[in-house]
């Protein structure tokens, strides 16, 4: 087991190493440099060529790719992360400010993903093509069709115009006030986890579906166990296995998808400081909360994989 | 048996749980009735009466209800008060018309931030001068309590201009602390101006062109500073410069630590009504400044600048939902409606910046003003305003001169003349005339002409437009070419385009000697910054330079009459609009600001919040 986790551990880092070049030189390919945020439009456009090469420098936005580069990765070994260009603070503050509530957005939609999106697939599997079968599936339907950032939006203005209400916007932790922090986190989960539950509710029906089928649970049934326990002992472990590698994958697209959700409800998460500090050519910003994600994506299925090898001995074995 | 029964009851009963819980939600998203009610909407309306106390004149507000509130309507009635150059009693201060402010609460503003760093005199953004100018002062300033906004005492609280008005004398209060403890003097004053007026090399000055006649600045005493100038100005002009809050001042003991680079800085003490607290990721954070000069002021304990970016849905919603008291960039859409919802105001600010189409005049067919004047009679000016309208709040007025000011064309004078009016057949016709006169008849001749687009909403909305009116009134082909943001304004000032949807310049002093110079002028032995068209002509260069050292006020308003001709005949760029509207919105609770609904001229003033209170 130990040389197995060391093996995942080395694919790793090529990866990582990957999302760092290929961030790194898209930031630097995309045309437009912070300057025009960070002192004006109607600015920049008056500066002299030497006072233009004063502030690059200042930034350190003069030196050759490489050297920036090389700076970034000395940064990262650091644990500084390197600094913003528009606060000069440590970026390592902003992932420290903003992240907590990013993580909890996403573990408590892979909750409630896992909540509704389980029973409903289980029960589609047991009652094929009754009219539940048929409710559950239009429903799943509409969720995989509902972008996220748009079932957001209106949530947000339904709830400005019915109510007069908005969710706090400026970050707050939970253990600083679990109320505030509570009706920051509540929308964008609820929003991702449905969108989440409806693919776990369709890898959840088709896998149990065909597994139901198999020769072990006909033999159970045989032996004359009742339903409940066949399905809960025998057929829904051997199910659940691919729904597992699902929410590993879905933890990724809840990461890239919480970007924009977390924009429509005004969260103060990471999505929203990636979001920000793209529009700023912020290039430190969005490198680092784009290394974070990877990061986390990497150690998100590792942790998958080593589950996923726990609960099926034979994937030990080989 | 009973063991099958109870789990077949289980199963039933999750099986209504999740379906009524994913009906609910489904229809949660459902399209909402709409009913449509007519209301009249009952507000308060400010009465204003002038009542002497003592030596200071204080205005008691008299409040009434029961007035129908009306349709907001975008026409500019105020005129923009220059200058009050007056001396003034020592102990004037600013505050707030309302008989009984009330001290106490958290001010939350919607902000466009956050500022990236201290350096305000390089920086043209709002995300500076917006959250910082609560921190520090200025040797004047623009009163934020009435539309009219006219320049009233700051730092300094009386002033003297010499007969020949080559020497302005300011006397700055006594007992200014800065947030450290240490004593404001004339020193920190003249360090802070040298940093605008005199930068060193590879330091940025945005407002320099404010000074340009300044040759020296003293500090002769204390409590004493003084301005030498090499060439007299008008004293409007003169006085506009100086009460721009954007110089606010900055320690001399910080200048010269830093060598006036203040873009090192991470916080550095200014003697303003509000002192730094801590700033985040999602906010900036104030707290009020017990020992400021000023009596009783400022009346809110704390403020919290929260970032939303300008002309978001995420700023209005901030708004509406009670996350923001008070937020300005509204999107236009909501901007103009926002005075209209129970409990929320809005007030217009114009903020002073021309805008017109460059044309490349070092470009064929640019360097014939036959063709430029042909391409000003196509292009409806009005119609390109009213295509941005939802994005960009742009009014059509002024002509070639801002609007507001003594200068600018009223409208109705405007709509009747030649090039700014819609283009009529008459127009149309000449244009056509114009341009085979030039030799390019029926647009024979003219290649595919470039048409430089910034990557921003309001300008690729208007590139099509401009690309149409241009083949349907000469046959002339365009092709857009969008650029980055930032990659824009090098392209252009680089003369890479032939004609580029939008350009413009602030006019910081509302006098076309100022504006109209950067635009189509020369400065020493160069062109002006903004003379991204590279218009060159002697004769605007000579009419220019005689309204600028003139110091009669009814014979520069001549001077520009004459000088709006010359500009028809020239045509260097298209006109459009001279203003562009800023929408604030803010809660009943936030007192202390001018009237609801009013129009105010000024550029990116009246942040310092010294003057506001909160009613909650």
């Amino acid at each position: 087991m130990r040389t197995y986790i060391l093996k995942r551990i080395l694919y790793a880092i090529p990866t990582l190493f990957g999302v760092t070049v290929l961030i790194f030189a898209i930031m630097r390919i995309l045309p437009g440099d912070p300057l025009g945020a960070y002192y004006g439009i109607e600015t920049i456009i008056n500066w002299t060529p030497a006072q233009r090469a004063e502030i690059l420098r200042d930034l350190g936005l003069d030196k050759p790719i490489a050297v920036q580069y090389a700076i970034w990765m000395k940064d990262i070994a650091s644990g500084r992360l390197g600094e913003s260009f528009f606060r000069g603070d440590p970026i390592i503050e902003i992932l420290a400010q903003r992240g907590p509530i990013s993580a909890q957005i996403g573990i408590i939609s892979v909750a409630i993903s896992w909540f509704i999106g389980l029973p409903v697939g289980i029960i589609s599997a047991v009652r094929p093509n009754s009219i539940w079968d048929m409710c559950t599936s239009f429903f799943t339907v509409l969720f995989l069709a509902i972008p996220g950032f748009w079932l957001g939006l209106l949530i947000v203005v339904g709830l400005i115009s019915w109510l007069q209400y908005k969710a706090p916007i400026v970050s707050v932790q939970f253990w600083e006030n679990p109320w505030t922090n509570f009706q920051i986190i509540a929308g964008p989960a609820i929003v991702l986890g449905l969108g989440q539950a409806a693919f776990i509710a369709r890898m959840a029906r088709s896998s149990l579906f065909e597994v139901l089928r198999e020769d072990y649970v006909r033999t159970s049934r045989a032996k004359g166990l009742i339903e409940r326990l066949v399905i809960a002992r025998h057929a829904l472990p051997n199910a659940l296995l691919p729904v597992l590698t699902l929410s590993g994958v879905l933890l990724g697209f809840v990461m890239g998808g919480s970007v924009a959700v977390e924009q429509a409800f005004t969260v103060p998460g990471l999505g929203k400081a990636l979001v920000v500090a793209a529009i700023d050519r912020d290039f430190n910003v969005v490198q680092n909360i784009v290394l974070f994600y990877a990061v986390i994506f990497v150690l998100v299925n590792l942790f998958i994989d080593l589950l996923y090898g726990w609960l099926d001995p034979r994937i030990r074995l080989n | 048996m009973l063991g099958l029964r109870a789990s077949k009851s289980a199963i039933w009963l999750l099986i209504c749980a999740v379906t009524a819980m994913l009906m609910a939600v489904a229809c949660g998203a459902a399209e909402p009735e709409v009913v449509t009610v007519v209301e009249t909407v009952v507000v308060t309306e400010e009465i204003v009466k002038e009542v002497e106390v003592e030596k200071e004149v204080i205005k008691e507000v008299e409040v009434v209800r029961e007035v129908e509130k009306e349709v907001i309507k975008e026409v500019p009635i105020e005129k923009v008060v220059i200058a009050t150059p007056s001396p003034t009693d020592e102990v004037f201060y600013v505050r707030p018309l309302d008989p009984f402010p009330k001290s106490g609460g958290t001010f939350r503003t919607g902000a466009h931030g956050p500022p990236a760093h201290f350096d305000w005199y390089a920086s043209g953004t709002i995300a500076n001068h917006g959250v910082q100018s609560p921190m520090y002062d200025a040797l004047l300033r623009r009163d934020p309590r009435t539309s009219d906004v006219p320049v009233i005492p700051d730092l300094a609280h009386r002033w003297d201009v010499s007969a020949d008005q080559l020497t302005f004398t300011f006397d700055i209060r006594e007992g200014v602390k800065f947030h450290d403890g240490s004593d404001l003097t004339s020193e920190d004053i003249k360090a802070t101006y040298d940093r605008i007026i005199f930068p060193r090399e590879g330091l940025v000055s945005l407002r320099r062109t404010l000074f340009p006649n300044v040759s020296e600045v003293n500090a002769p005493d204390d409590y004493t500073i003084e301005f030498k100038l090499s060439e007299a100005r008008a004293l409007s002009n003169m006085m506009v410069a100086f009460s721009t809050e954007w110089n606010l001042i900055s320690k001399k003991e910080t200048l010269e630590q830093y060598d006036g680079n203040l873009r090192e800085v991470d916080d550095h003490p200014g003697t303003g009504p509000f002192k730094y607290v801590e700033r985040n990721d999602d906010q900036w954070v104030m707290e009020k400044n017990v020992d400021y000069w000023s009596p009783d002021a400022p009346y809110i304990d704390r403020i919290e600048h929260i970032w939303l970016k300008a002309w978001t849905p995420e700023n209005t919603a901030a708004l509406l939902g009670g996350q923001t008291d008070w937020t300005m960039w509204l999107a236009p859409k909501d901007g103009k409606d926002i005075g209209n919802k129970p409990g929320l105001n809005s007030i217009r600010q114009h903020l002073l910046i021309w805008h017109g189409i460059p044309l490349n005049n070092k470009r064929k067919p640019f360097d014939d003003k036959r063709v430029r004047q042909a391409f000003a009679l196509v292009l409806d000016q009005q119609a390109l305003l009213d295509v941005t309208a939802d994005v960009k709040a742009t009014l059509f007025g002024g002509g070639w001169f801002t609007d507001g000011t003594p200068y600018g064309l009223p409208l109705s004078e405007l709509e009747q003349r030649k090039y700014f009016r819609h283009p009529t057949e008459e127009d149309i016709a000449e244009a056509r005339a114009l341009l085979a006169e030039a030799g390019y008849p029926n647009g024979q001749g003219i290649a595919k002409l470039d048409l430089a687009t910034r990557e921003t909403i309001n300008q690729r909305l208007r590139a099509p437009a401009i690309q149409a009116m241009l083949k349907e009134g000469l046959n002339i082909d365009t092709e857009i070419r969008v650029i980055d943001v930032s990659a824009h304004g090098e392209e252009i000032k680089a003369g890479n385009y032939d004609i580029a949807v939008e350009g413009g310049a602030w006019a910081f002093i509302p006098d076309p000697s100022f504006y109209i110079k950067d635009l189509f002028g020369r400065c020493g032995d160069r062109l002006c910054d903004g003379n991204t068209a590279f218009y060159e002509n002697p004769e605007m260069d000579k009419k220019l330079r005689a309204l600028e050292v003139e110091l009669d006020q009814a014979k520069k308003i001549e001077m520009s009459k004459d000088l709006a001709t010359f500009l028809d005949q020239e045509m260097p760029w298209v006109p459009l609009d001279t203003t562009e509207i800023t929408y604030w919105g803010y809660w009943d609770h936030v007192k202390g600001l001018m009237p609801a609904n009013s129009d105010f001229y000024a550029n990116y003033e009246l942040h310092k919040w010294d003057y506001v209170w909160l009613d909650r």
